[in-house]
């Protein structure tokens, strides 16, 4: 019944085996070279060795306590973005796209569950390499991508959590940037940032909607087509975290915004202190 | 009370009662409240009249106030007064009036009548000799020390049999004062050569309380949920002192007022809700409701009232505190402590039905593939030591079409349709549908005998026991369309797919209803042996047509120990893509086994094949 998608892909499959669990899940692994990414990739190669360096353009107008909030280092930053088959916490992540720096470069790595038992692995996998990172960033992970996969993890009882101090979202700063210069309304999506910030537009992806129907279409019908149309552009989408990330942090007109996290970050915590009081 | 008088004449006011003049003075009053109170106290003559001819009493004689109030109240009531005023109030007032204090025995001296001697009072105890004496009596010692609130009780209970008892406490108080300038019992048990207890120390406290649970026992008792803690009853029988020390420390007037559970908690976090349920708030719940969802274990309410630990039934009593003090569900109270939303925990509604269909594929996957792999023909699998699950040889399996028929038009039906049998009667019983119909191979019983199947799984033994009378043994009868026979039913099988020990449980039961038992460890055995049958030449190929998606065929038998050993678990929300898959593939399986076990019937059986032995075996 149709393809396989490991034999149209280039990845591998991976086996996790830890005291309680063994299983298999697949894994892609690129050099930000050889995904086609455009403008965003040109400028992340533009920009990372000055974050290396800890040289970033305009950062220098940053107070160091306001810095601290949204400056990591390269090499204890983790991007991440995920894809499940809904919204609930009843429907899985079956992938999971990552991006690192890792010997002057960004790498794109994704985790592919190839089927609803796989899930486990994967995201066993993803906890045992992002306890490699000090933070993750994350475009809307505070109310989506952290939280599913906490929820998820605990399904398989896996007391995994990442704490929201240690989290970065990028969606918070984009909100009010384009609340205050574009004057939209309506919360902007990664693509829709990728062309304001960087021009570029891709119009051959697969919707996001559309990437759950691709999932049940493989694992049911055995139609790969659709979800490797999907897979092979996720890695885009991580990798262009990175670009906004370091956008944000060089862009004079993020100061502001950066400013108003802070306080934002202040309040939460006092009120946090207040209701745990 | 404070009394002013502002007018001491007779009489201000005269009143006409009965046709005689009565003379009353009117005295004010003050009361604590800053209230003025007139009170019209009456002249002697009244007061003596009322004594002594409508009470009955006689001069000199021997009356306790409290007689005196009770006889007046009496002939009051009955309406043998003239005068309404209650006598009680005229002798505290005329107390008052007398000496300016309460003490109702120099009014009712100064009318006539004498102070009642009853007992032994302080009085009677003069000396510390005679308090020795009874303490001494009541089994008291100088040399151990006597805490007073059972010097107390004890005096009490005793001075109700034996009035020379009375006073001795109040005696202690006045000696206290005296010698110490504390009106206190242990000063006074002091004063007379005796110890009294004095305030417990906070130390004494503490140590006692974590000697009387120690540190690893609790925390064993959390980490683990076996065994049990001693509870704050028994901690109160075997030490009183502290008990009462405790709850002293706890009154409004103490300073810093800290509770038991609040010493416990200090001690140990969430220690007193583990020893009794407090009413206020719980906040350790959360952690423990979170500690049982990550160890895999069922926190639903019938799970926690049935568990033979005594963790989960103190943890079920604590979540229907919470539910009482917080006025919401038990859904919502475990949401709100533990932070687990509720598909994370609780059964998503096609879960249950999803498990069933599930443990259902899998007996009709192994009953198929009995027939498939072959493995009584030749005997491998009886002479390897393996006991069949269903009646040896096999010819048929049907299942699918059982369910499918029901839904059927009444035509349709027919051919598969199960009649009961009462008397001449026969009736049809169309719901009463099994899962799974088998046919074997049977000379001595007319060539084949049919055999029902019910599978069952889930977490509790009543998930089991519903079958127990579904089919009362003997009246049933298949009507074959194709034979155009009935065919009685030979015997009933029920294939239980849950933990061992619930089998072990419902086992007797179900035998006693005529079953015969397949057991979760019997089908996973088999269903083990099938799959790596299956993933082998010839099949392998076939197998692989019908779920591409597997790598191999043992996610199917994790699956299946999923459904028998977890199925709480699987019933959640947060199972449901892994249910849906997981049963479509077992429904590929099935069907494919179908199709092979149709090909395979088309081949005859080995002639070697010992049919009879095979039918004798051990089940």
């Amino acid at each position: 019944m149709g393809d396989r998608i490991e034999d149209r892909l280039d990845g591998k499959i991976y086996t996790f085996k830890d005291e309680t669990h063994e299983g298999n899940y697949y894994r892609l692994k690129k050099d930000i070279r050889e995904v086609d990414s455009g403008k965003i990739g040109r400028y992340i190669e533009r920009v990372l060795p000055a974050w290396q360096k800890g040289e970033l353009h305009n950062t220098q107008f940053l107070a160091p306590e306001l810095l601290k909030h949204v400056y990591f280092q390269p090499e204890e930053t983790l991007f991440i973005d995920t894809e499940t088959l809904g919204l609930a916490y009843k429907h899985p992540i079956f992938l999971i796209s990552m991006a690192y720096v890792e010997k002057n470069n960004v790498m794109s790595d994704i985790l592919l569950a190839r089927n609803p038992l796989e899930e486990e692995t994967m995201l066993r996998a993803f906890d045992d390499f992002a306890a490699n990172f000090k933070y993750l960033v994350s475009y809307n992970g505070s109310r989506f991508d952290n939280r599913r996969l906490t929820v998820r993890n605990r399904a398989y009882l896996i007391d995994w959590e990442w704490p929201d101090e240690r989290h970065l979202d990028l969606y918070q700063f984009i909100r009010a940037f384009f609340k205050k210069h574009l004057k939209e309304k309506k919360p902007p999506n990664l693509k829709g940032v990728e062309e304001v910030l960087f021009g570029q537009i891709r119009d051959a992806d697969l919707p996001s909607a559309e990437v759950p129907k691709a999932y049940n279409e493989y694992i049911y019908e055995g139609n790969p087509d659709r979800l490797i149309k999907a897979i092979r552009h996720t890695d885009i989408d991580v990798i262009s975290l990175v670009a906004i990330y370091l956008r944000i942090l060089q862009d004079p007109k993020f100061i502001p915004r950066i400013k108003e996290f802070k306080k934002r970050k202040k309040w939460k915590r006092r009120n946090e202190i207040l209701i745990a009081a | 009370m404070e009394i002013y008088i502002y007018d001491s004449c007779f009489p201000p006011v005269q009143r006409e009662k009965k046709g005689e003049r009565v003379n009353y003075k009117v005295i004010s009053y003050r009361r604590k409240s800053g209230k003025v109170v007139d009170f019209r106290l009456f002249s002697d003559e009244v007061l003596t009249h009322r004594l002594f001819n409508e009470l009955g009493l006689k001069p000199g004689q021997e009356i306790s106030p409290e007689e005196v109030k009770a006889l007046d109240n009496a002939k009051r009531a009955a309406g043998e007064t003239d005068l309404p005023f209650s006598m009680y109030g005229q002798l505290v007032h005329k107390a008052y009036d007398l000496n300016g204090s309460s003490k109702r025995y120099d009014a009712l001296e100064h009318l006539g009548l004498k102070r009642k001697t009853t007992g032994l009072t302080i009085a009677a105890i003069k000396t510390d000799k005679r308090a020795i004496e009874i303490l001494t009596s009541l089994g008291f010692s100088p040399d151990k020390k006597i805490s007073p609130k059972a010097l107390q009780n004890k005096a009490f209970a005793r001075a109700r049999i034996d009035r020379s008892y009375a006073g001795l406490i109040n005696y202690l108080k006045r000696r206290g004062n005296d010698v110490y300038g504390k009106q206190t019992i242990t000063k006074g048990l002091k004063a007379v050569g005796f110890q009294g207890k004095c305030k417990i120390p906070e130390t004494e406290i503490r140590k006692t309380i974590e000697s009387f649970w120690p540190k690893k026992e609790v925390r064993v008792f959390i980490e683990t949920r076996e065994g049990s803690l001693r509870t704050r009853a028994e901690f109160r029988k075997k030490h009183p002192d502290i008990a009462m020390a405790i709850k002293a420390r706890y009154l409004p007037t103490a300073i810093n007022p800290i509770s038991f559970g609040q010493r416990l908690d200090d001690y140990i976090p969430g220690l007193s809700q583990l020893i009794g349920v407090e009413r206020r708030g719980d906040p350790f719940i959360g952690r423990d409701i979170r500690n049982m969802f990550l160890a895999g274990e069922s926190f639903g309410k019938h799970a926690l009232t049935t568990s033979g630990r005594d963790f989960d039934r103190i943890l079920e009593n604590r979540i229907a505190c919470a539910q009482r003090k917080l006025g919401k569900s038990r859904q919502e109270v475990i949401s709100h402590y533990s932070g687990l939303h509720k598909t994370e925990y609780g059964n998503e509604a096609p879960g249950p039905n999803q498990v069933g269909r599930a443990a259902e594929l899998i007996v009709r996957s192994i009953a198929l593939g009995t027939l498939v792999i072959d493995p009584d023909r030749d005997g491998t699998i009886y002479k390897n030591g393996f006991h069949k699950i269903f009646n040896v040889p096999l010819t048929s399996v049907e299942g699918k079409r059982i369910k499918d028929e029901i839904t059927g038009t009444e035509e349709e039906r027919e051919d598969m349709r199960l009649y009961a049998c009462k008397g001449d009667t026969v009736f049809t019983d169309v719901w009463k549908v099994p899962d799974l119909r088998t046919r074997s191979r049977s000379p001595n019983a007319g060539g084949e005998r049919t055999f029902l199947t019910e599978v069952r799984a889930g977490m509790y033994e009543r998930n089991a026991l519903g079958i127990v009378g579904k089919y009362p043994e003997g009246i049933y009868v298949w009507w074959d369309k194709d034979a155009e026979k009935d065919t009685p039913i030979s015997g009933k099988i029920a294939a239980i797919l849950m933990r061992d020990r619930l089998v072990r449980n419902v086992r007797s039961q179900l035998e006693d209803d005529g079953y015969r038992v397949a057991s979760s460890e019997r089908i996973l055995c088999y269903l083990g042996i099938l799959l790596e049958h299956l993933e082998q030449s010839p099949f392998h190929e076939a197998v692989a047509e019908a779920v591409p998606r597997l790598d191999s065929l043992q996610p199917i038998l994790h699956y299946a120990e999923e459904v028998a050993v977890n199925s709480h678990i699987l019933m959640r929300g947060t199972h449901t893509a892994k249910r849906n898959w997981m049963n479509h593939n077992l429904k590929r399986l099935v069907t494919k086994l179908e199709e092979l076990a149709r090909e395979a019937s088309e081949s005859l059986w080995a002639a070697d094949s010992n049919v009879e032995e095979l039918e004798e075996a051990p089940f």
